[in-house]
C-alpha cells in the first residue's frame, strides 16, 4: 500500500467492515444453507410420493397385465377359475403351469409361472398395489368385451373416467394439467425467486445502509474522513465489500446445494446449479447497486432505507405475487394467470430460472442471457452513480 | 508576523432561512491557540465542516497550509487532527478495536504517544464502545484524534462531557501541545476555558463573525481588579484613608473595588493585613465581559 494517503482502497476500512458485519453474514449464510437443503430434501420426498413410476416399472406392469389377460382368456375358454389371488395363495402351481403352456402355444408367447412370480416380486418391491392392478384390469377387460349400446363404438376406460369426472363437476382439463404438473419445478420457482432470496435481500439492505449512509447520518464517517483517506477510496472499498460478500455467500450456498443434490439424488447437477446461483448473484448485485446508490445519495439513514429497502420490498412482493401467475401454480389451481403481470414489474422477473434450467438439456433456452445482462448493467450504473455522487456532496459530519 | 496556517476568506455556506455562515474571515497563525465561540446554532460546526472539506462552500474558501480545504481535503488530513463535535463511533466492539482501526487509517505505528494520552486521560479503552459513558466516549474521541500527533488540531467542542478535573487535564495537555509548536483551533461554548488557553477568540453569531478578541492580553492584563468586602462600613472608611488610588466604594458602604497595577498588588495586600476581611477576590471576567458586550451590540 502506498504510504500517506489511501487513494483507491482502504484496507483498514475493509477490516472495519468485516468486523462489524461478519456475524450477520454468517447467520444469513447458515439460514440460506438450511433453507436450500431442507427444500431440496422436501422436493425429493415429494417427487417420490407422487408415484411417478419409471418406464421400467411401467413395462413390468404391462407384462403383469399380459398374464392377467392370459388367465382370463384361459378361464373363458375352459371355464376354469384362475385368478391372481388364487395364484398368490396356492402353493401348488401345476394348474397354472399347464394353463400358461396352453395359452403360450396359442398366442405364440412364452408364459411361465416363474416369470409371473418374478413380475410379482418386482412390482411388490416397487410398492405397486397389485390388487389395484387387478381391479383396473377387470374394468378394462369387461369394457373390451362390449360396445356402446347406441354408438356401437368401442368403450374405453379413459373415456369413462372423463365422463364421470365431468358429471362430478371436475373440469377434465384440470385433471389433464394436474398430471402435467411438476411439483419440483414449482418448488424451485418458489425457492429461487421468493423464499431463497429473502435472507440475502435482507442482508444487502442492512449492509448497504450500514456501509455508508448510517455512518454519515450518525457521524462516525468523520473518523474515516479525518484521516488521509480519499472519498473515492471509501466508495470503492464499500462497493468492493458489497460486490464480494454476496458472491462469497452465494458461492457457499451453491456449494452446499451441489453437495445436497449429490447426497439426495446422486446427481450433483453442477452446471445447472452453478448457473442458477450465478444468475441469483447478478440479480442480487443489481438490487444491491440500487441500495448502495441510495446509501450514497442520501444523508439520512431513514430516507436511504425508504428508497433501497422500499424498492427491495416491492421487488420481493411483486415476485411473490408474480409466482401465483406462473404456469405451475395456475395448473395447480391456486394461481391466476393475470398475476403474471407482476413478474414484469420486478427486477426478480429478469431472473429467468426456467430458461436457466434448460442449460444442461439438449435444447438450451438462452433468453436468460440478455435478461441477466440487463441486471448487470443496472448494477454497474447504480454503483457508479452512487460512487460519483458521494464524492461531490456535502456531508453533515 | 508568522505564517498563516488556517485561512478562511469570505467563507459562505447558505442553508437558507438565514441559517449557515456568511462572509467568514479567519486567520490562524502557526503556533497560535485559536478559540471559536458562539451560541448553539451560530455556525461553529458549519465553519469547521468547511475546514475539514466535508462540505463545499457556496462562496469564498478555506485553505489550510495554502491548500484548498475542499479540493485537497485528503492531502490536508496528513497535517490535521480532528475531534468531531458529535461523538458517534463505528460499529466496533471495544474502544481498543476502534483505536486500533483509527491508528491503521492514520498510519500510526508508534503507540507511545497514544499510551501517554490514555494514561493522562485515565481512559480504559477495553470497554464496550457503545456502553461507554459520555465522558469516556469524549476521551476516546480525543485519543483517537490526537494520537496522529499532527501539527494542526481542529476540535469541535472537545471538552463537552468531561468532568472539571478532566477538563483541567485536557487544558494542560493543550498548553503542552502549544509548547510543542502545534496550531490549535477549538470551538467551545465555555468562555472560561477559552480565556485560560487561547491566544485569540473569534466570536460568531448567526453565521457572522462579530469580533475577534485578543484573549492573551486579557489574561496578561497589567491592571488587576479586586473586590473587597470588609466587616463594617467604619473599617471601609479607614481603608479609604489608607489607600486612595482607584478605589470605589459600593453603595452598601462595606465593599469596594480597587484597580491596582500588577506590581503594586503586594502593597495593597500589606495594607489589607490590618483589616477584617469578609471576602477578597480578583475580578477576572474581562473576556466574558467583552463577549457579552459584543453580543449586546449586535
Amino acid at each position: 500500500m502506498k504510504k500517506g494517503s489511501n487513494v483507491l482502497f482502504s484496507m483498514p476500512l475493509m477490516k472495519q467492515n468485516i468486523k462489524s458485519n461478519w456475524v450477520l453474514t454468517v447467520v444469513i449464510v447458515i439460514v440460506m444453507i438450511l433453507m436450500s437443503t431442507v427444500i431440496n430434501y422436501a422436493t425429493s420426498i415429494m417427487s417420490d410420493s407422487e408415484g411417478t413410476v419409471s418406464e421400467e416399472v411401467q413395462e413390468v406392469k404391462e407384462d403383469f397385465y399380459s398374464y392377467l389377460f392370459a388367465m382370463a382368456a384361459f378361464n373363458s375358454a375352459s371355464g376354469a377359475q384362475l385368478s391372481y389371488e388364487n395364484f398368490r395363495d396356492t402353493t401348488d402351481k401345476t394348474v397354472y403351469d399347464s394353463a400358461f403352456q396352453m395359452v403360450s402355444m396359442q398366442a405364440e408367447e412364452n408364459f411361465t409361472v416363474e416369470e409371473l412370480e418374478d413380475i410379482v416380486h418386482t412390482l411388490e418391491a416397487e410398492g405397486v398395489s397389485l390388487d389395484n392392478c387387478v381391479q383396473q384390469f377387470e374394468y378394462i377387460y369387461a369394457l373390451q368385451q362390449s360396445k356402446g349400446c347406441f354408438s356401437g363404438n368401442d368403450l374405453t376406460l379413459e373415456e369413462m373416467m372423463q365422463i364421470m369426472l365431468d358429471s362430478m363437476g371436475v373440469p377434465s382439463d384440470l385433471i389433464e394439467s394436474m398430471s402435467e404438473m411438476d411439483t419440483g419445478s414449482m418448488i424451485n420457482q418458489m425457492y429461487y425467486t421468493v423464499t431463497g432470496l429473502l435472507p440475502i435481500l435482507l442482508y444487502i439492505v442492512i449492509v448497504a445502509n450500514g456501509l455508508i449512509v448510517n455512518q454519515v447520518d450518525h457521524g462516525s464517517m468523520a473518523y474515516v474522513l479525518s484521516t488521509p483517506t480519499k472519498r473515492l477510496a471509501i466508495v470503492i472499498t464499500q462497493a468492493v465489500f458489497m460486490i464480494i460478500t454476496p458472491l462469497l455467500m452465494l458461492g457457499i450456498v451453491c456449494a452446499s446445494r451441489i453437495l445436497s443434490n449429490h447426497i439426495i439424488y446422486g446427481d450433483a447437477e453442477v452446471l445447472k446449479t452453478v448457473m442458477l446461483y450465478l444468475g441469483m448473484y447478478i440479480l442480487i448485485e443489481s438490487i444491491a447497486g440500487i441500495c448502495y446508490m441510495g446509501s450514497c445519495i442520501f444523508n439520512y439513514s431513514r430516507k436511504a432505507t425508504a428508497f433501497g429497502g422500499g424498492l427491495t420490498v416491492w421487488f420481493f412482493l411483486a415476485s411473490l405475487l408474480g409466482m401465483f401467475g406462473t404456469k405451475d401454480l395456475v395448473n395447480m389451481g391456486v394461481g391466476v394467470e393475470e398475476l403474471g403481470v407482476f413478474n414484469q414489474l420486478t427486477l426478480i422477473g429478469l431472473y429467468d430460472i426456467n430458461a436457466i434450467g434448460t442449460i444442461a438439456t439438449d435444447e438450451p433456452d438462452d433468453s436468460f442471457v440478455w435478461k441477466l445482462a440487463v441486471l448487470g448493467v443496472i448494477a454497474l450504473v447504480t454503483y457508479v452513480t452512487g460512487a460519483v455522487r458521494f464524492q461531490k456532496k456535502d456531508l453533515p459530519l | 508576523m508568522s505564517e498563516t496556517v488556517i485561512k478562511a476568506e469570505n467563507l459562505t455556506k447558505d442553508y437558507g432561512k438565514n441559517r449557515g455562515i456568511f462572509q467568514v474571515d479567519l486567520d490562524v497563525k502557526r503556533g497560535e491557540t485559536f478559540g471559536f465561540i458562539g451560541t448553539n446554532g451560530s455556525g461553529k460546526t458549519t465553519t469547521i465542516r468547511n475546514m475539514m472539506g466535508f462540505v463545499r462552500p457556496d462562496n469564498g474558501k478555506v485553505s489550510i497550509l495554502d491548500k484548498d480545504a475542499w479540493r485537497d481535503a485528503t492531502e490536508i488530513k496528513k497535517y490535521v487532527s480532528y475531534i468531531p463535535g458529535e461523538i458517534a463511533f463505528p460499529a466496533l466492539p471495544t474502544g481498543t478495536a476502534f483505536l486500533k482501526a483509527q491508528a491503521d487509517m492514520l498510519h500510526v505505528k508508534d503507540f507511545t504517544y497514544m499510551n501517554r494520552l490514555l494514561k493522562l486521560l485515565q481512559l480504559d479503552p477495553t470497554a464496550n464502545l457503545r456502553r461507554m459513558s459520555k465522558g469516556m466516549k469524549q476521551k476516546t474521541a480525543i485519543v483517537a484524534a490526537l494520537m496522529g500527533d499532527r501539527e494542526i488540531l481542529v476540535m469541535d467542542e472537545p471538552t463537552t462531557g468531561l468532568d472539571p478535573l478532566m477538563r483541567d487535564v485536557f487544558l494542560d495537555l493543550m498548553r503542552e501541545e502549544k509548547e510543542r509548536g502545534k496550531t490549535i483551533f477549538m470551538s467551545s461554548q465555555i468562555i472560561d476555558e477559552m480565556e485560560e488557553i487561547c491566544d485569540k477568540v473569534a466570536v460568531i453569531n448567526n453565521g457572522h463573525i462579530i469580533g475577534i478578541l485578543d484573549a492573551w492580553s486579557y489574561r496578561h492584563e497589567d491592571v488587576k481588579n479586586f473586590e473587597i468586602e470588609l466587616a463594617s462600613s467604619g473599617e471601609m472608611q479607614k481603608l479609604c484613608e489608607q489607600w486612595r488610588e482607584n478605589l470605589k466604594v459600593n453603595e452598601d458602604g462595606r465593599s469596594c473595588t480597587v484597580a491596582v497595577e500588577k506590581k503594586n498588588t503586594g502593597k495593597l495586600l500589606a495594607v489589607l493585613k490590618n483589616f477584617r476581611i469578609v471576602s477578597l477576590h480578583e475580578k477576572h471576567k474581562a473576556l466574558a465581559d467583552a463577549f457579552k458586550e459584543l453580543y449586546r451590540s449586535e
